[in-house]
């Protein structure tokens, strides 16, 4: 049994041994690091795609796929915040864990200075007028991480747990939990977790959704990009005008907004000057499109298109792909219903 | 009268050198009756202008030509002195077709319509080349360009004939009048300094309501000034000096002093924005 097992030791140095706001400290620093690491973790897991492009701008996968690479991440990330939250204290857990703060600091030192040298990252410019939307600048993010992380790694290693028999109930648990986090993130793009894992759901108001900072000046809100959506029923799509997705539908989305029936259709996108000029002169389209900036689409999809039905500014449906064009055409909008029973 | 009489008439000058032409042209040869009795396309009407684009002839640009695209057709038609017939180009066909001036009627509001019985003569198909829109006409080459960006301080009549949207999108706005009666009551000195792009969706959109607030307060203490950005924007020195992050911004002065900016959805309703912050 474990608990027969990891009895604690009286020699120096070992956990017995030290001061109980030591071991206390050390032990809520574990746990903090843990959490940061599983919640962290959660996301990734419901959209490992997003995090395979952040690894690809990252250029971090020069030697694996970039979703190779994010799975193996994401397994390293989940076993190690699951092991520091059951009070797994080993070194072969607290070395790594130290080699993947380092590592998280090393990515946000690096933007920092690439920041301060002006080398801006390559992400996808939209179509300019937005500018650079950032949340937290690369010296925030920098100092946020250290501040959050360090003191907490250090405060773990005060409860470094030297010897004993290894803890193999609370492994097994762990193993489990990586098991069955990597299950879900491999079938994540499968599963219908957008409502889950993006700021897009039924009852959520599009127009407050918000990116960048108000602090340096870059936030850009929905109701800059379609401030209609206030009142009414639309049919949001969120697209790449590069796909095919969206492309080959073309005809029946121009036949829709021209059909006069039906919410009134947008179509969302971030994509470049160039991009839009070639849809354009290549597909044709006769309905709106509308350029919003790429951070503040982005937490809004897992894949690309992704459509949502708004009612007087409020989200009351989401869809997986292009929304029922037919079913909409078909639909009598809430307002004309309200009239002609008034 | 029926209703195509009431809403259309042969295109007709409205001091413009090609409309003068096209109306000439349309006239002499009778157009006169056949467009006030033939309804408009149904899909090839509703043609706006456009300030998008240029055109390009022979390596020759025809200042005259006026361009004009219908969001129904997603289509472009191009009308010049220097073209025998206007040239409709087609996105959904990748094709470029002439029709004939007198199938051509210009609506009250300078929107133009194809008339339903309009025949089109297929020129051939057209290509993308590095953001152009190329194909022969008579054995010269034309293209359809992008306009470069308005750069520089510049007047808003300037910014609405350089793109005609800003102008029709001006028209269209209705300001919140309460609002701008306050504003007119201003005694301090307001100065609104307007960064913009006329490559920017977003500012063909929100900068025209500045301008017709702007106009709306024509002869008030409250000024406006229109200053065009390059894109990237950052190309310009002047958003460095002034911290401007992304177009449109507006920054509000009340004494030559800056008291604040407004961006994104502040600027659906400038003049309640202006209010607000010069009010607090």
């Amino acid at each position: 049994m474990e608990a027969a097992t990891s009895t604690p030791q009286t020699v120096p140095g070992e956990p017995g041994s030290r001061p109980a706001w030591q071991r206390i400290a050390g032990i809520v620093g574990a746990v903090f690091l843990g959490a940061i690491f599983l919640v962290a973790a959660y996301a990734k897991t419901l959209d490992p795609a997003a995090f395979a492009k952040q690894i690809t701008l990252e250029g971090l996968d020069f030697l694996l796929p970039a979703m190779a690479v994010a799975l193996i991440a994401l397994a390293l990330e989940v076993f190690l915040g699951g092991a520091l939250l059951l009070a797994v204290r080993r070194w072969w857990i607290l070395v790594p864990t130290s080699a993947l703060v380092a590592f998280f600091l090393f990515l946000t030192g690096r933007a920092y200075w690439r920041h301060s040298q002006g080398i801006a990252p390559e992400d996808d410019a939209g179509c300019g007028c937005f500018g650079n939307l950032v949340e937290r600048t690369p010296a925030e993010a920098f100092w946020q991480d250290l501040a959050l992380m360090v003191p907490a790694l250090l405060l773990a290693w005060l409860a470094f747990d030297r010897g004993g028999a290894r803890p193999r109930l609370r492994l097994a648990a762990v193993a489990v939990l990586t098991a069955a986090t990597m299950l879900v993130a491999w079938k994540a793009p499968e599963l219908p977790l957008d409502n889950l894992a993006t700021r897009l759901k039924p009852g959520v108001e599009p127009l407050s959704i918000c990116a960048g900072s108000a602090e340096n000046g870059s936030r850009v809100c929905m109701d800059a990009v379609v401030p209609e959506l206030a009142e009414g029923e639309h049919v949001v799509i969120m697209a790449e005008l590069e796909s095919e997705a969206l492309g080959e539908h073309v005809g029946a989305l121009n036949e829709y907004h021209w059909g006069g029936s039906g919410p009134s259709l947008w179509v969302l996108t971030s994509a470049t000057e160039e991009q839009v000029f070639n849809f354009r002169f290549t597909r044709g389209p006769s309905f709106e499109l509308r350029e919003a900036p790429a951070a503040l689409l982005r937490p809004l999809y897992r894949t690309l298109p992704r459509s949502f039905l708004v009612r007087d500014g409020r989200v009351v449906e989401t869809y997986r792909g292009l929304p029922p064009l037919e079913e909409l055409a078909a639909s009598q909008p809430a307002a004309d219903e309200a009239a002609k029973a008034g | 009268m029926n209703r195509h009489q009431a809403t259309m008439r042969p295109a007709a000058g409205r001091g413009n050198l090609t409309t003068g032409l096209l109306a000439a042209m349309a006239l002499a040869m009778g157009a006169s009756s056949a467009a006030a009795q033939v309804p408009a396309d149904a899909v090839f009407s509703g043609f706006k202008p456009s300030g998008d684009f240029f055109f390009e002839l022979g390596g020759e640009t025809l200042e005259n030509a006026e361009i004009f695209l219908s969001d129904k057709a997603a289509a472009y038609l191009v009308i010049a002195p220097e073209l025998a017939s206007p040239v409709l180009i087609s996105p959904r066909t990748q094709s470029v077709e002439t029709v004939s001036f007198m199938k051509v009627a210009k609506r009250e509001d300078g929107t133009i319509d194809l008339l339903a019985d309009a025949s089109f003569n297929r020129l051939g198909s057209f290509k993308l080349q590095q953001q152009e829109v190329v194909f022969q006409v008579k054995g010269k080459t034309a293209k359809l360009k992008r306009k470069p960006p308005l750069l520089g301080q510049h007047p808003a009549d300037t910014l609405r004939s350089y793109k005609p949207e800003y102008g029709r999108n001006a028209d269209a706005y209705k300001p919140i009048e309460k609002a701008v009666a306050s504003l007119r009551k201003q005694s301090k000195d307001v100065r609104v300094l307007v960064y913009f792009g006329t490559w920017c969706p977003v500012c063909g959109r929100q900068v025209p309501k500045i301008i017709k607030v702007a106009d709306q307060l024509e002869g008030s203490k409250v000024g406006f000034e229109y200053y065009g950005l390059p894109q990237p924007m950052t190309d310009d020195p002047k958003t460095k000096e002034d911290d401007v992050h992304g177009v449109p911004t507006a920054i509000v002065y009340v004494g030559g002093k800056e008291i604040g900016r407004l961006t994104g959805g502040d600027l659906n309703s400038p003049e309640k924005a202006i209010y607000q912050m010069i009010n607090g």
